[in-house]
């Protein structure tokens, strides 16, 4: 009798400390949860906003005309019209380049730098202006977005960066 | 027989005390275990907390910094609109000493980033240089440096017209790490 009592009380602790074991690692896998979704997440950085703000500002190499120089903007606008910079070159090509050599520039992007990878958008709704990418992308991004009133229409130009 | 008893009784006494021992024994250990445990957390808790106090101490720092570029950037002063410092009024600025006691800051640079090349500068070889030294305080040796992208703009004459002409920058504001 004493014997019966005594394994059924052993059994309750073990229940007990197995009810305590369980609620410790639910509530431990709730808190990784909400911490790695909060890693995936692309957070907004203020240096990327400023890249994307100041380059629509800069002059590029493409002169219709003596008297014409356009700015980044303005090569954007010429690229959606599908027009050319001389006789050689096409707007949205130019466009293209000097993106590219905009964040060659300002970014360093490696596997040994703080910056893994980029990607770099200006688009229009579905249609794609300019896609650039390079690295290996990681769970660990920011990002920034802003947006080009031209003729009624939103072009957005995005970029997200990778650490 | 009586001595018989008195045996067996003190001999079940002696085993309820030992067993009573035990259980004290036992308690004082998962005593000193639990307090044990709290030490290590509250130990933990105080190293995140010390950890975080110099985070902040360094966001502190950066946000003014932050804050700082943000206004020198949007300033009359400096200003030809959004993200966009004028590099004319920046050369005049460049010596004016009396600026100084504004800025609670290590250093306010402007680097050209794009296009590249050129180097400091100065009445002579403007606009063909690269950086901009607008303030440099004297003796600080730990920096760090936060930085916002502008456009650095100015007039040239293209065709006859005046128009802007803008590169790209980098501007660098250097605060002290403690």
């Amino acid at each position: 009798m004493i014997s019966k009592k005594k394994t059924r009380k052993a059994q309750e602790e073990m229940v007990g400390f197995v009810l305590i074991v369980v609620l410790v690692a639910i509530i431990a896998l709730i808190f990784l949860g909400i911490s790695m979704r909060k890693t995936t997440r692309a957070e907004e950085n203020k240096e990327i906003d400023s890249f994307l703000a100041s380059t629509l500002l800069f002059t590029t190499n493409c002169r219709p005309s003596a008297d014409a120089v356009y700015d980044f903007k303005d090569l954007i606008r010429a690229c959606l019209k599908n027009e050319r910079c001389d006789e050689l070159e096409k707007a949205c090509d130019v466009l293209n380049k000097t993106a590219f050599n905009l964040i060659e520039n300002s970014w360093k992007i490696s596997e040994e730098s703080r910056e893994k990878a980029y990607i770099f958008r200006i688009y229009k709704g579905e249609e794609s202006l300019v896609y650039l990418a390079e690295g290996k992308e990681s769970s660990k991004k920011q990002g920034a977005e802003i947006y080009l009133p031209v003729e009624g229409e939103n072009v957005y130009l995005r970029m997200e960066i990778f650490y | 027989m009586d001595r018989m008893r008195w045996l067996s009784a003190a001999c079940g006494r002696m085993k309820m005390k030992k067993k009573a021992q035990f259980k004290i024994q036992q308690m004082a250990l998962m005593l000193i275990a639990v307090v044990l445990f709290f030490i290590l957390v509250g130990l933990f808790w105080l190293a995140l907390q010390y950890r975080n106090l110099q985070k902040q101490a360094l966001q502190l720092e950066e946000s003014k910094s932050i804050l700082l570029s943000e206004f020198l950037s949007s300033s009359t002063e400096f200003s030809c609109g959004s993200y966009c410092i004028d590099t004319d009024k920046m050369m005049v600025l460049i010596d004016r000493k009396v600026y100084y006691s504004l800025w609670p800051v290590s250093y306010i640079k402007l680097r050209k980033i794009c296009p590249g090349g050129g180097g400091e500068c100065n009445r002579e070889n403007y606009p063909n240089c690269s950086i901009y030294s607008v303030y440099e305080k004297e003796g600080n040796v730990s920096r760090g440096e936060i930085g916002s992208f502008v456009a650095l703009c100015r007039y040239e004459k293209i065709g006859g017209y005046a128009k802007r002409v803008c590169d790209l920058g980098k501007l660098g504001i250097g605060y002290e790490i403690k």
